[in-house]
């Protein structure tokens, strides 16, 4: 039984380990992505429409990325661990609410700003603490991960 | 401190605007679009920053007039205007209230900065042109405040379209086109109605070149006058503009402005004193203007007004409509005289110039203007006596030149009548105005003023002297009657000036006087010997269509003009030159 338990747990480490790896090189893409259309959204001018369709995919993979934490927090959470590299997203819906009521408005700088203060800096912080949590899984696991016992989830 | 020209309301009730902090301190705006919608007018979170990034992203090569759509709280013109210290910047808002936040709230903005606020979108267009045109018709750009079109489309989309169609014609570069690049030569010649516009303009034509006139009539100085010289300019590629006595030209240099930013040249010619003209308005010294002045003694004053291309063109004649004609004894009895003089007493003149000035220098004139009368003295040593005799009550350039006017006048009276009383003693006719009346009194034959046309040519051939008593405002040259009746065929006696040696050989083509007491024996000796004043006058006439016509003049004039004008890149030379004096000028102070 233990060592069912065992094999679980690793398996289960080793698809958070990868989807956390995933989930900052996401969050880096979005961002940069992001980034190139704030000004583009700010101008209106003829670039607005590439960028519309830029902020338009940026949503899909966003309703990916927000999928994608749930299910790395459901992870980590099972395995026992205590660090939460997803902190942030849980004032995330006031930005995405913000950006609705902008797009509604055709209000381009309120979604620039939203964008570019909001939603970047989230995507920011999930990249480099998403990153940072899987290399420290990555130890973890190199030094027997689950197998070695409660004591070395908790410096995790 | 920007300025604001105010108008109607775009509509009795503005938007709802309303004023927030944003996260950096800074305050933005929000408002309610045209739509109902409500928008940012600047970022919530740092709108200084968003104006760095938009006007970073503006392409503009920082000369000519910008226009920006869109005022907000000024951030994004603030940046402009710090950007692109060369442009001069015009805001357009269509918001009162708008403005006023503005003013409260935002950032300061130069002296560069026009504000048009709350106009009509058609009258906006009209005053962006207005003032393009006062700016000597500028290049032109639009940078339009992303969410302000988007809040106000029907008002800031209207303007944009307008002026970006405009921008893109680039009049400017298209008048730009190389001058003298062939044969004719298209002249504009600015038609004012003065009497010398007709001879100028035949003459041209007679040499084959093309003469497109320009009227502009007294009170379209300015921006009238450039809007008649653009429309002129669409239909035709002048090669330059020519103009008599700055005719046409604003004191505020608006046409000197156009003609230098399009690069057209003009020719002046002047045939009366230019520094009672132009002197005390130098911002129509430019580089793209060429001054013909036709007394050598003003070619110093040009240039030490500023002009860098000032040439001697003496007059000249109109050798059609002066020629010889076969009167009959009839007519050369009821037309002429022994001795004839047509001109005017300048007491209508003397007068006018005299009313101008001002009380200080008033009791000056008639001293002044006595010795200049004498020829003993020159007009500059007359007029520095005057300054001294002022002593410490010292008068303003403006006022000088207005006691150099009633001077000059009122000393070409004293001196003409000195020299036209010598005729009282010959059968003589004396034609002019009614001021001769005054002056001579009884005992003198006074006609009325002759069509200068169809009479004058009459008078001058029925005539057997004719006397001429120049203007004292000629330093050295002579007037248009030592032309006019040498190609009559017709005697003249006149008076000696520095010029007239020059135009004509003294003794075999020109008999000339020092001074009015030596007139009375001339006359009679050219009386007595017929054929002697015969041989001086058929000499005269061969030298005129020689060398004095007024197509000869126009020759030389567009010799000076291609010279300076026509080579390849001759106009940039002459701008880059105008660059270099331009900066000179601001480091000195001038």
């Amino acid at each position: 039984m233990d060592n069912d338990k065992t094999t679980r747990e690793s398996e289960l480490l080793d698809a958070v380990e990868k989807g956390l790896a995933e989930g900052a090189g996401v969050a880096a893409e979005l961002r940069d992505s992001l980034l190139r259309s704030v000004d583009e959204i700010r101008l209106g001018g003829p670039g607005q429409g590439q960028a519309m369709a830029r902020f338009t995919q940026a949503l899909e993979n966003l309703t990916l990325m927000t999928d994608l934490v749930r299910e790395l927090r459901k992870g980590l959470h099972c395995l026992g661990i205590e660090a939460n590299p997803f902190s942030a997203w849980d004032h995330a819906g006031e930005g995405l609410a913000a950006m609705v009521s902008a797009l509604e408005n055709r209000d381009w700088i309120l979604l620039a700003d939203t964008i570019q203060y909001e939603l970047c800096p989230l995507l920011e912080e999930t990249e480099k603490r998403a990153g940072a949590t899987a290399r420290m899984l990555a130890r973890w696991h190199a030094a027997g991960g689950p197998a070695a016992g409660h004591q070395s989830r908790s410096t995790i | 401190m920007a300025l604001e020209i105010g108008g109607e309301a775009v509509a009795a009730a503005g938007p709802a605007v309303r004023l927030m902090a944003a996260r950096s301190g800074d305050s933005t705006l929000q408002v309610s679009a045209e739509d109902g919608s409500i928008k940012a007018l600047h970022s919530l979170y740092d709108p200084r920053a968003e104006a760095a990034s938009i006007v970073g992203r503006f392409r503009f090569d920082g000369s000519g007039m910008l226009v920006v759509l869109g005022l907000g709280l000024g951030y994004h013109v603030a940046e402009l205007a710090e950007r692109f210290p060369g442009a001069e910047i015009v805001v357009v808002e269509a918001h009162r209230e708008i403005f006023r936040l503005h003013k409260l709230h935002g950032p300061q903005l130069g002296e560069r900065v026009r504000c048009l606020v709350g106009l009509e979108p058609e009258r906006a267009v009209r005053e962006v042109t207005r003032l393009q045109l006062r700016s000597g018709f500028a290049p032109l750009a639009v940078f339009s405040l992303p969410p302000a079109l988007a809040a106000f489309p029907n008002y800031y989309g209207k303007i944009r379209s307008s002026l970006e169609a405009a921008a893109r014609l680039r009049l400017w570069d298209r008048l730009k086109y190389p001058r003298f690049a062939g044969d004719p030569v298209h002249v504009g010649l600015i038609d004012y109605g003065y009497y010398l516009t007709n001879e100028v303009a035949r003459a041209a034509e007679r040499s084959g070149h093309s003469v497109i006139r320009i009227p502009i009539r007294k009170g379209q100085e300015g921006e009238e006058a450039v809007r008649i010289l653009i429309a002129q300019l669409a239909e035709c590629r002048l090669d330059f503009l020519l103009t008599i006595n700055h005719l046409g030209f604003d004191k505020a240099g608006m046409l000197t402005s156009f003609l230098k930013s399009i690069e057209l040249p003009a020719a002046v010619w002047y045939v009366d004193n230019p520094n009672l003209i132009v002197k005390a308005f130098d911002a129509n010294v430019s580089p793209f203007v060429s001054v013909f002045v036709w007394d050598r003694g003003y070619m110093a004053d040009m240039r030490a007004m500023g002009f860098e291309h000032v040439v001697y063109l003496p007059l000249a004649t109109d050798e059609e409509v002066f020629r010889p004609l076969r009167l009959s004894r009839k007519e050369a009895e009821q037309l002429g005289a022994d001795a004839g003089f047509v001109g005017n007493s300048m007491v209508g003149p003397a007068r006018d110039w005299l009313e101008k000035v001002g009380g200080r220098l008033r009791p000056l004139v008639e001293e002044a203007a006595e010795a200049l009368s004498r020829r003993r003295d020159s007009l500059a040593q007359v007029l520095t006596s005057a300054r001294d005799r002022a002593g410490p009550a010292q008068a303003t350039a403006a006022e000088w030149l207005d006691f150099e006017g009633a001077v000059l006048w009122r000393a070409t009276l004293l001196y003409r009548l000195s020299c036209v009383r010598q005729l009282g003693r010959f059968r003589h006719r004396i034609c002019g105005d009614e001021g001769w009346k005054s002056l001579l009194g009884d005992g003198f034959r006074i006609h009325r003023q002759l069509n200068y046309y169809t009479e004058l040519p009459r008078f001058y051939n029925a005539c057997k002297v004719n006397l001429n008593a120049t203007s004292l405002q000629m330093e050295s040259a002579v007037n248009q009657r030592v032309f006019d009746c040498a190609a009559c065929g017709a005697f003249l006696l006149t008076d000696r000036r520095e010029s007239l040696d020059e135009l004509f050989e003294p003794g075999r083509e020109s008999v000339s006087y020092r001074d009015a007491g030596e007139i009375p024996d001339l006359i009679r000796f050219y009386l007595d010997k017929p054929e002697a004043a015969a041989a001086v006058v058929r000499r005269a006439r061969e030298r005129v269509l020689r060398e004095h016509t007024y197509a000869h003049r126009l020759a030389s004039m567009i010799a000076h003009m291609k010279a300076r004008y026509g080579r390849p890149g001759a106009a940039a030379g002459v701008a880059q030159a105008a660059a270099v004096d331009t900066q000179y000028r601001e480091c000195h102070g001038q």
